[in-house]
């Protein structure tokens, strides 16, 4: 039980939205290194074309991006009925951006830069929601 | 008046007494020598006429002929000494004459001119009769006495001497027509010849048309007429009377008597006839002057002058009635004034009041101004002034109406009218009320609305000191600082001030003066003022917004700025923490992930230099090398921004003074900078005195020669003063000491002042303010980059100052 928790922890599927190059070469090698399924795109229209709308279990989502953004993209996924427990992550260092976000149904906020700590933790608790 | 109708009577009047005078003479003259010739050459028919009668004597022609000869130059106003010689020996001939029949002497004139061959009377042949001696004694002490002008003295005595001489002449003749040649003659003296007799009264009236002439100057026929008429009657009464009884009748039988007594009651009734007949020519004649007076008086009037009598018909009226009304004086007369000269519609009212007053005595209308409606002949209708008095005689009462045509001023008083209502509804509108001030007496004259203004009774006297009570306590100081320089200088001036008004408010005053000069080089204000009350305060509402948006754009765009930043540093900072966390990770693991780690501290590196290249970007952004270098005249920058900061001065009732170098050599730099400097600083002064109430604010810019080739610019003000310990600070970014400021208006100006490469220095004054300075080197060495992150953003801070204050 333990181990097909755990099992299912380690399988699980991180996707990362951003449009920063940088992120989506470093974020998706620290999460592997953490043991998530990774995969990046860069933008939320990327995303949705995917296969891997119905298989991800934690969403990293950039907020500030050309064409659709963070917080459009959650609005697009709760339209589709998809229940995707999603992280934002934002280089805007707006501490009022926060409670709203946790309000409409984000698991966590992260300004960046943020530790490897606190992006474990945010994933976790993203992953323990379903 | 008088005189000059009697001039104009004398020209008028014939001269014929003096012709009579001349001819009368002549004709003397000419019959003196006649007589003369007779006895020389023994014509008896020319000394006798007939053989019975008695012939003139040697000595009554020669007399005859010297006051015929003296006549003649009274009358035609001759030299005065052929008339003393010829009366004076007719005198003396005529009084010897007299001496020797009175005393019965031989005074040895008698045959003086020869001897007398013929002989009618027994006594003293060639003598001069009595009656003619006595003629010519009077006719020489008339003509000797008479001046060359004849006075009215003068006048009577030739005038009566003449009556006596013409009435004995007369009554000789008389008598030699009743047929005896005894008329004043008694005894065996000698009797009068008959032409003697006609010569006598030939003279007689030749000295009354002399006298009579000189009388007639103020009257038809001299006074003394009715003098000498009773005269001539008399002794020709006496005349004629005698000669009867010598002629044979007793004194006082029927005819003598009659004579005498006719002739004495007929002298005094004839006399007194012609006094009361003169009487009446002289009042007539008075009378026609006095009407050719009033006439001359009623036809120059420039008022029209009616007269009309009880009936109310006109009795006068006069040229200047004649030309106003339009009538001729001769179609009016008689007719009813209600009927020519009063409108229709007043007529009944004229003839009610005149009904009224003939009944009650009762007049509303006399001795007052009056102001009435008049008609013309054409029926139009015209204001006329009237005055109307009661003509102060007896019996039934006349009137007298004085009427002016008051249309042109009628006219002219309502425009005065029209324009001053709408003089004064433009400054009620525009609440702008005028004045004038007489600078050397200070009389000063305010408008109605200015009274509105101030909020002073109109009939309060206008003086400084009342205008003073009214002027707020904190513009006091700039207010006499005005009225010094206006009495000084004379000049224009424009000027702002506040009032305190009694209930506490506060109105604020635009004002405007033009000074003129009279011909005694006084001055005289002649202005506007304007209530900018409403216009103030939306002015500084409107400001305070400004600012407020001014401050909240700053704000915000600095955190929009500090967030931009933010982000971009953010990005690679993160990349950056990620890379290296995933690195130590790998390396952690076992066995170790070597070639991860390497790729991830690759990234690391290339992120680091990312986050370089965003603060690279960022300083390239504010560096940005947009200041122009020229040369640069620091009095005009100066002026410009004094002549900016005008109404910012004005409204914050600082006194600026500029004391600007006559030499200042240009400087070379970027103008608009050097200008923002200015301007902070003198911002930063008003800032510094806006708490000054207990002194002038005073401030000063000044430019001047500074060592080391050199221009120092100098601004000075009276404000709160500089601590010592922290004038340095006071050019650190973010450092103020005022409430509402940002703090970097010095230190911006100090890094403009230095890439000039000139310094800007702060010191407290001896007494109250301070004094900030800048020095700039006419030509900076090699420096022509003038570089700052500062300058830059103190160049967009202070034009937008610029700005606001332009759109004031």
């Amino acid at each position: 039980m333990v181990i097909a928790s755990l099992v299912s922890v380690v399988g699980s599927l991180v996707s990362v939205v951003d449009d920063d190059e940088s992120v989506r070469e470093s974020l998706p090698d620290l999460l592997r290194e953490l043991g998530f399924e990774v995969e990046a795109f860069s933008s939320g229209e990327e995303f949705l074309a995917s296969e891997c709308v119905g298989e991800t279990k934690c969403l990293i989502l950039d907020i500030a991006m050309p064409g659709m953004s963070g917080p459009d993209l959650q609005r697009e996924l709760t339209h589709r009925g998809l229940e995707i427990p999603i992280v934002f992550i934002t280089a805007n260092r707006d501490e009022t951006v926060r409670p709203s976000l946790l309000k409409q149904g984000a698991v966590e906020c992260l300004f960046k830069p943020f530790s490897d700590t606190a992006l474990l933790d945010a994933v976790n608790a993203a992953l323990r929601v379903k | 008046m008088e005189t000059e109708f009697g001039r104009i009577e004398t020209v008028r009047s014939t001269p014929w007494p003096t012709r009579l005078a001349a001819g009368s003479a002549v004709f003397i003259v000419a019959l003196g020598l006649t007589v003369l010739a007779g006895w020389f050459s023994h014509t008896l028919a020319l000394v006798q006429i007939l053989p019975q009668l008695p012939p003139m004597t040697r000595n009554a022609a020669a007399c005859f002929l010297l006051c015929g000869l003296a006549l003649l130059c009274v009358a035609l106003k001759g030299p005065r000494w052929p008339v003393v010689v010829c009366a004076g020996i007719v005198g003396t001939v005529s009084v010897l004459t007299i001496v020797e029949d009175v005393f019965g002497v031989d005074a040895g004139i008698d045959g003086l001119l020869g001897p007398s061959y013929i002989t009618l009377r027994p006594s003293s042949p060639g003598r001069l009769a009595p009656v003619t001696a006595i003629c010519f004694a009077l006719a020489s002490l008339g003509l000797l006495l008479a001046p060359k002008t004849l006075s009215k003295r003068s006048a009577l005595l030739v005038g009566l001497n003449g009556s006596i001489i013409a009435a004995a002449g007369i009554a000789t003749s008389m008598a030699f027509a009743l047929g005896t040649s005894d008329a004043f003659g008694w005894g065996d003296v000698t009797r009068t010849a008959p032409h003697t007799t006609v010569g006598l009264w030939v003279l007689g009236f030749g000295m009354l048309a002399t006298a009579w002439h000189v009388e007639t100057e103020t009257a038809d026929t001299p006074r003394w007429l009715p003098l000498s008429v009773a005269i001539v009657v008399a002794t020709s009464t006496v005349g004629v009377w005698q000669a009867l009884v010598a002629d044979g009748y007793q004194p006082f039988a029927l005819l003598p008597a009659i004579v005498l007594g006719g002739g004495c009651l007929m002298a005094p009734a004839l006399g007194l006839t012609v006094y009361m007949t003169q009487q009446a020519h002289a009042q007539a004649a008075a009378l026609r002057l006095s009407e050719a007076r009033k006439a001359a008086i009623l036809d120059s009037a420039l008022d029209c002058i009616v007269t009309i009598d009880h009936q109310g018909c006109i009795t006068e009226f006069n040229l200047a009635a004649e030309r106003t009304f339009g009538y001729r004086r001769d179609e009016v007369m008689g007719k009813e004034l209600a009927g020519v000269v009063i409108p229709p519609s007043l007529q009944d009212e004229h003839r009610r009041g005149l009904a009224r007053y003939l009944a009650t005595g009762e007049g509303r209308v006399f001795g007052k101004r009056l102001e009435m409606t008049a008609a013309r002949d054409d029926g139009s209708e015209f204001p006329v002034e009237l005055a109307i008095t009661r003509i102060p005689l007896k019996g039934a009462p006349s009137f007298t109406g004085y009427l002016r045509d008051i249309t042109e001023r009628k006219q002219s008083e309502k425009e005065l009218r029209r324009s001053e209502a709408f003089l004064a509804e433009a400054q009620r509108l525009s609440a702008t009320g005028s004045f004038s001030w007489r600078v050397a007496t200070d009389e000063i004259m305010w408008s109605e609305q200015l009274y509105r203004i101030f909020e002073f009774d109109q009939a309060v006297p206008v003086t400084l000191e009342l205008v003073r009570t009214r002027t707020h306590p904190e513009d006091i100081l700039s207010m006499y600082d005005m009225i010094d320089r206006a009495r000084r200088t004379g000049s224009d001036f424009e000027y702002e001030h506040r009032l305190h008004m009694p209930d506490r408010s506060v109105k604020y005053l635009h004002m405007v003066a033009h000074g003129t000069r009279d011909q005694d080089g006084r001055v005289e204000y002649i202005g506007a003022v304007q209530d900018v009350t409403e216009r103030r305060l939306s002015e500084e509402a409107l400001g305070k917004v400004r600012s407020e948006l001014a401050h909240v754009a700053r704000v915000s765009s600095l955190g929009a700025m500090s967030a931009s930043i933010a982000h971009e540093v953010n990005q690679p900072l993160s990349g950056i923490i990620t890379n290296a966390s995933t690195c130590l990770r790998m390396l952690a693991a076992d066995p170790p992930n070597v070639d991860g780690a390497r790729e991830t501290a690759r990234r690391t590196i290339r992120d680091g230099n990312r986050a370089s290249d965003v603060v690279t970007r960022l300083r390239a952004l504010f560096s940005k090398k947009n200041a122009t270098t020229e040369w640069v005249d620091l009095n005009e920058a100066a002026s410009e921004v004094i002549a900016l900061s005008r109404s910012e001065l004005q409204r914050n009732r600082v006194i600026l003074r500029s004391e600007l170098a006559d030499d200042l050599p240009p400087v070379t730099g970027d103008r608009v900078q050097l200008q923002q400097v200015i301007l902070n600083l003198l911002l930063n002064a008003l800032d510094a005195m806006s708490g000054v109430d207990d002194r002038p604010r005073q401030l000063v810019i000044r430019t001047e020669r500074d060592e080391g080739d050199r221009a120092r610019l100098t601004v000075q003000d009276a404000g709160v003063g500089l601590d010592p310990q922290n004038v340095e600070r006071l050019f650190e970014a973010f450092y103020t000491t005022k409430s509402g400021g940002m703090g970097i208006g010095l230190s911006v100006s100090r890094s403009i002042i230095e890439n000039h490469h000139g310094r800007l220095w702060a010191a407290p004054n001896e007494g109250p303010g301070a004094t900030f300075s800048f020095s700039i080197p006419y030509r900076p060495e090699g420096a022509t980059s003038v570089h700052s992150l500062g300058a830059i953003r103190a160049s967009d801070v202070a034009t937008e100052q610029l700005q606001v204050m332009r759109n004031q």
